[in-house]
């Protein structure tokens, strides 16, 4: 092993020395003083630090941990009491000791002053506290007298000097040895300066004396480790360093001034100081990843299991039999996943390693700033790539900088808001739907949109008019525009000419998402949201005539595929952009073929060669009208891949805004193993990586937002466009069609759990009533004939579908065929009364539809099966709803009276308002847009009266959360809910309902 | 003094060489994959037993146009920086950091024979080259009928990177 090699074996075990001990340091000031595992850590940190830097022949390092080292000796020995004075300088003293084993140089700058400090703090208890009043010591007693041996040889060695007091009976029972034996085993580990008595006396026989004493030079230099090492207790004893040998005039030389002694304690062989410029400073910090034994054992045996595979599949090549083959695949793929998953593993590191080092972030910055402050961490064990984490250190300092030095207030200002002097400051990393959600949250004095908007246009990088058009949410996330920063006086904490646009830059990088949420007066979070691995990604692999392209599909929402004469009708040209009405929405589309400027081609059908293709792309052909008619255009397009005459959209989203991505093909889903780019790559820019597909082609994997750019996509769009978009969408209900005999019925998609095909064979019988095997439970069955009168029932013979709706207990509800998924429009409905379980009728895509009240049906069949909610007083669970969508008053109204409670209804706000003055109710549920009062009214009405500002508020809105959430809650509303989804809004109530019970006696 | 070796191949307009010692491999230029909107020398990348190499074209690296690929035409790829620093005996006279971690190919039009040359025939390059091309020869040795330009890669590398 060369010293480069040894210096970057140094570096990475130092690394994490320093961190352990910078937590141990931090912790003994947080008084941690009496825990004496923490001080043993942190003086086995620097010494191990010590250790190594003069293996490498760090010198200066090596007398700087010493002294260091010293300093945690005395804390750990009792001799020392830790106080500020000490852990300040420690601190300080680890920065440097960091910087010069980082720079792989150790080189560590001026370090004198902090020298000096750390020598005058070892100095003080030395003489106040000679080693007799250590307190492991039992019995002070120096038998011998150091000055009368030969300590030179020693010292020049490094070898400690230890004082061993023995009860020679205890030693010799214990171990079943002989006195001879015992002393020869205490001169085993070191030389055997001397002994009291004499070694004569040690013989086989039983020892004659009471006790006795050994004076012992050994390399070993922790007494924990030596005692254990040498299989003996003893009875006290005392450790001389080789700097506190006597020498004769002296009696306590300072520690520093021997730094020469050569560690020999170290198997390392010296390294000979010539090749000691030979290694550059940037390549001496490799990265390494330590791993468990456990997961290289498991890797070793999936790597014998795989060997076992291998061999398999050549004996089978030949035998061509097919079914023993695909068994081995099968088997082979097993082993790869496994294989995968356990390498992932080793890749995976724990957040907190980056939460860590804000202890002391916070610390210093509470300091400087004269603010106090108080940090909560949770979620460390979080696990993310490594390249994640380590991408995450930078981001995070700057927000944690930037909640502390704009969002914490100075104790004063706090006291004068009624806050406590003491900010806090939270990080928070937990998972969340195969996602990492990591949070900065501060209580500090919140960002006011108000200023961001007044701020935005006096940089000149929005007009006012686009500012107002802004949500208060929208505003807030300005901040990451480029070029903007709030502070109005730049501080030395943050914002040092990176914004927060440079945040969210590596962020993106990393496949994160940003958002900022903050109250005035009550603080700010910053919300982070990042995959666990960026090593190997799913990803859709396209193909743009022969070359394939991959996408993450992080990136995609979904795939639409027009073919036929749809290709032409769907996509609309303006000027020379074409887009596509997605669901009414318009779509802005890019084809791939064009942004990459990739030449298209045909098959020439007569003579079979590639010819290029010169035509424009479809609309533009149909508007030349003439050369292909409508009946030819089949037979022209391109016949070479697109055999069916299809063209896919992909639908893609960049941040909050989404575009089209045209291609002619989509080759296949896949797990892509995601490689770097090499800079010459990097320059064109739309790749974010590059893959091996498993048919062993190269290629690229597409960045999405460059791609979008390169498009002429522009990614920052406003609110009123979204608004207005998702108000048509207000009043639908995405419905579950099926038909029972020649009937058709819906039920609220977001109602249902699963639907499933069974043989008619599967249903059983019991007490004369039919049921079903559903997760190993028996669950009903139940017909909507047997709860509504006058339905056919006409079932396939062999086959039956269940709809297991997902309230109360699983039932299945009996289907002779399913349709599809339909929005069902709030219009048209034909109101029934008669029947329980019907809310009405409508006209969906061309035919007549029942519209079911589940809960009702299931209720009829089922008496008692749906209500699992059991409430006492009849009051706490009536609840009023507001809501002038009939259809959407009926759906929702079921679902709440299946789960228990007693529901009135009010066409709007002030139905509502009258309903409420005159019947206690526990909560209220009401709609946002409503004619007459709407929600945001009828909220405020009730928040501003004494009598009934009680009552919680919930808002439901078929608008995006993300806009309707603010509003709602700035009314005055407790919670809100989407509509779509009602077991969530059913939630949403239980939990306020729940609210009301805590208060009220 | 001890022998040199070079693996000399040929790029239309001259004869070319790199030292062995930095070169990993040699393999048919098939299956390149083209790379849209590229910039500079790259010509595509090639996948090498699961390893993507990106494939740079010499002729566009020194200066010239893009090859045609035709069946001689070969990848000669190079050590990365890590594979150099595992030889301890050799030190190109370039930032090694140059070569990287990811491997780098040249696609040239074909490969000759290894040259081995005592480093006294080693001439500087002519002075009155241009300037650009001339920071890419690291020496000359007469050959017959073409002398053999040996290239210093990081130069290369490093001029477009």
């Amino acid at each position: 092993m060369n010293l480069a090699n040894l210096i970057k074996e140094f570096i990475t075990e130092a690394q994490e020395h320093l961190v352990t001990a910078e937590e141990d340091i931090l912790a003994l000031e947080e008084g941690a003083g009496e825990d004496k595992e923490t001080v043993n850590r942190l003086f086995r940190a620097l010494h191990t630090i010590k250790g190594g830097a003069a293996c490498v022949d760090f010198d200066r390092v090596k007398e700087f941990a010493h002294a260091m080292e010293s300093v945690a000796g005395l804390l750990r020995d009792g001799t020392l009491l830790p106080n500020s004075e000490i852990t300040q300088t420690l601190l300080e003293g680890m920065d440097k000791l960091k910087s010069g084993i980082l720079s792989g140089k150790g080189v560590l700058g001026d370090v004198d002053q902090i020298l000096q400090h750390l020598q005058r703090i070892a100095q003080q208890p030395t003489q106040s506290a000679s080693p007799q009043s250590n307190p492991v010591k039992a019995v002070p007693a120096t038998i011998f007298d150091l000055r009368k041996y030969d300590t030179s040889e020693a010292k020049s060695q490094g070898l400690h000097i230890f004082e061993i007091l023995l009860d020679p009976h205890k030693e010799c029972s214990r171990s079943s040895a002989t006195p001879v034996a015992l002393y020869e085993s205490i001169g085993s580990l070191g030389i055997l300066l001397d002994s009291k008595p004499e070694a004569s006396a040690f013989t086989a026989a039983p020892p004659s004396f009471s006790d006795c004493s050994f004076l012992l030079a050994t390399m070993i230099d922790d007494p924990d480790l030596l005692f254990p090492g040498l299989q003996i207790e003893p009875l006290s004893f005392v450790h001389y360093t080789p700097e506190e040998f006597p020498a004769p005039a002296e009696s306590a030389p300072p520690p520093i001034e021997v730094p020469k002694v050569q560690v020999t304690a170290n198997p390392q062989p010296p390294v000979p100081a010539t090749s000691r410029e030979q290694v550059p400073a940037s390549r001496s910090q490799e990265q390494t990843v330590r791993i468990s034994v456990e997961i290289a054992d498991k890797l070793m045996n999936l790597a014998g299991e795989l060997v076992v595979v291998r061999n398999r599949s050549a004996q089978l090549q030949s035998s061509g039999n097919t079914r023993e083959i695909s068994a081995v695949n099968q088997r082979l793929n097993v082993v790869t996943s496994d294989i995968q998953r356990i390498v992932m593993r080793t890749r995976m590191q724990a957040i907190g390693s980056v939460f860590g080092r804000f202890t002391r972030v916070i610390r210093d910055l509470s300091r400087s700033l004269g603010k106090e402050m108080e940090l909560t961490i949770s979620g460390s064990d979080v696990e993310l790539d490594k390249s994640i984490v380590d991408g995450m250190v930078e981001p995070l300092m700057h927000l944690v900088r930037n909640a502390v030095d704009h969002g914490i207030e100075s104790p004063e200002e706090r006291r004068v808001g009624g806050k406590s002097a003491v900010g806090h400051i939270s990080l928070v990393a937990q998972h969340q739907a195969g996602l990492v959600n990591i949070q900065v949250s501060d209580d500090g004095k919140g960002i006011d949109p108000k200023k961001i908007r007044a701020a935005v246009v006096e940089k000149g990088l929005m007009t006012p008019t686009q500012v107002e058009d802004l949500s208060d949410r929208e505003a807030l996330n300005l901040i990451f525009l480029p070029g903007f920063s709030t502070a109005k006086q730049i501080t030395e904490v943050s914002g040092r000419g990176v914004g927060m646009d440079v945040v969210r830059a590596s962020l993106q990088k990393l496949g994160g998402i940003v958002e900022i949420t903050s109250v005035v007066g009550f603080g700010s979070t910053i919300s982070i949201q990042l995959p666990l691995t960026l090593a190997i990604i799913p990803a859709i692999i396209l193909a743009v005539e022969e070359q394939c392209f991959a996408v993450p599909q992080v990136n995609v929402i979904e795939v639409v595929w027009l073919h036929g004469d749809e290709v032409y009708q769907c996509i609309q040209k303006i000027d020379e952009s074409e887009v596509y009405w997605l669901r009414g929405n318009m779509l802005p589309l890019i084809r791939l073929s064009k942004v990459l400027n990739i030449p298209r081609s045909y098959v020439d059908p007569i003579s079979g060669d590639i010819v290029a293709d010169r035509r424009e792309e479809a609309p533009d052909r149909r508007q030349k009208g003439g050369e292909f008619d409508t009946g030819k255009r089949a037979e022209i397009r391109d016949r070479r891949v697109a055999l069916e005459n299809a063209l896919y959209i992909i639908v893609l989203r960049v941040g909050s805004d989404t575009f089209g991505l045209c291609v002619e093909r989509i080759v296949d889903t896949e797990e892509i193993v995601v490689k770097p780019l090499h800079d010459k790559l990097k320059a064109s820019k739309v790749y974010a990586g590059v893959t091996v597909l498993g048919d062993g082609t190269t290629s690229f994997i597409l960045d999405v937002s460059e791609l979008a750019r390169t498009g002429g996509i522009r990614c920052e769009k406003t609110e009123t466009q979204t608004t207005k978009v998702l108000a048509n969408q207000d009043e639908q209900q995405k419905m579950l069609v099926f038909t029972n005999g020649v009937e058709r019925f819906a039920v609220p998609l977001s109602l249902l759990m699963r639907v499933d095909e069974i043989r008619i064979q599967e249903i059983q019988i019991a007490r004369g009533r039919e049921f079903l095997c559903f997760r190993n439970s028996l669950i009903p069955l139940v017909r909507i004939e047997q709860a509504i009168t006058g339905i056919s029932s006409l079932y396939d013979h062999e086959f039956l579908h269940v709809i297991i709706p997902k309230i109360g207990q699983p039932v299945g509800i009996a289907a002779s065929s399913i349709i599809g998924i339909v929005e069902v429009e709030n219009a048209n409905l034909i109101h029934s009364t008669d029947q329980a379980a019907i809310i009405g009728s409508q006209i969906v895509n061309g035919f007549a539809t029942t519209l079911l009240d589940l809960c009702a049906l299931v209720e009829i069949v089922e008496p008692g099966w749906m209500s699992s909610l059991d409430m006492p007083n009849a009051a706490a669970n009536r609840i009023i709803l507001a809501e002038d969508s009939f259809l959407y008053r009926a759906l929702v109204t079921s679902y709440l009276r299946g789960i228990g409670l007693e529901v009135l209804t009010a066409n709007n706000g002030k139905e509502a308002l009258e309903i409420i003055r005159n019947t206690e109710v526990s909560c209220v549920v009401s709609d946002i847009e409503m004619p007459v009062m709407d929600g945001l009214d009828l909220a405020r009405h009730l928040k501003s009266s004494e009598a009934f500002s009680h009552i919680p508020l919930l808002g439901i809105s078929a608008m995006d959360e993300k806009i309707m959430r603010p509003r709602t809650l700035d009314a005055g509303f407790d919670d809100f809910c989407t509509k779509s989804n009602l077991p969530m809004l059913g939630e949403a109530v239980k939990s306020l309902l729940a609210r009301v019970r805590e208060f009220s006696p | 003094m001890k022998h040199q070796q070079f693996v000399s191949f040929q790029v239309p307009g001259g004869l070319f060489g790199f030292d062995i010692r930095l070169v990993k491999e040699i393999t048919p230029a098939v299956h390149i994959t083209p790379v849209p909107l590229k910039v500079g020398d790259v010509s595509g990348v090639v996948n090498i037993r699961g390893q993507v190499v990106v494939v740079l074209d010499l002729r566009v690296s020194l200066g010239g146009s893009e090859q045609q690929i035709t069946d001689d035409s070969q990848i000669i790829i190079l050590k990365t920086t890590s594979e150099i620093e595992a030889v301890s005996d050799y030190t190109p006279n370039f930032d090694l950091d140059y070569l990287g971690s990811i491997p780098v190919g040249f696609l040239v039009g074909s490969v000759g024979d290894i040259v081995t040359v005592e480093p006294s025939r080693i001439e500087d390059a002519p002075s009155h080259l241009l300037a650009q091309y001339r920071s890419y020869v690291e020496g000359v040795v007469r050959l017959d009928p073409l002398p053999l330009v040996i290239l210093n890669a990081g130069a290369i590398l490093g001029a477009t990177a």
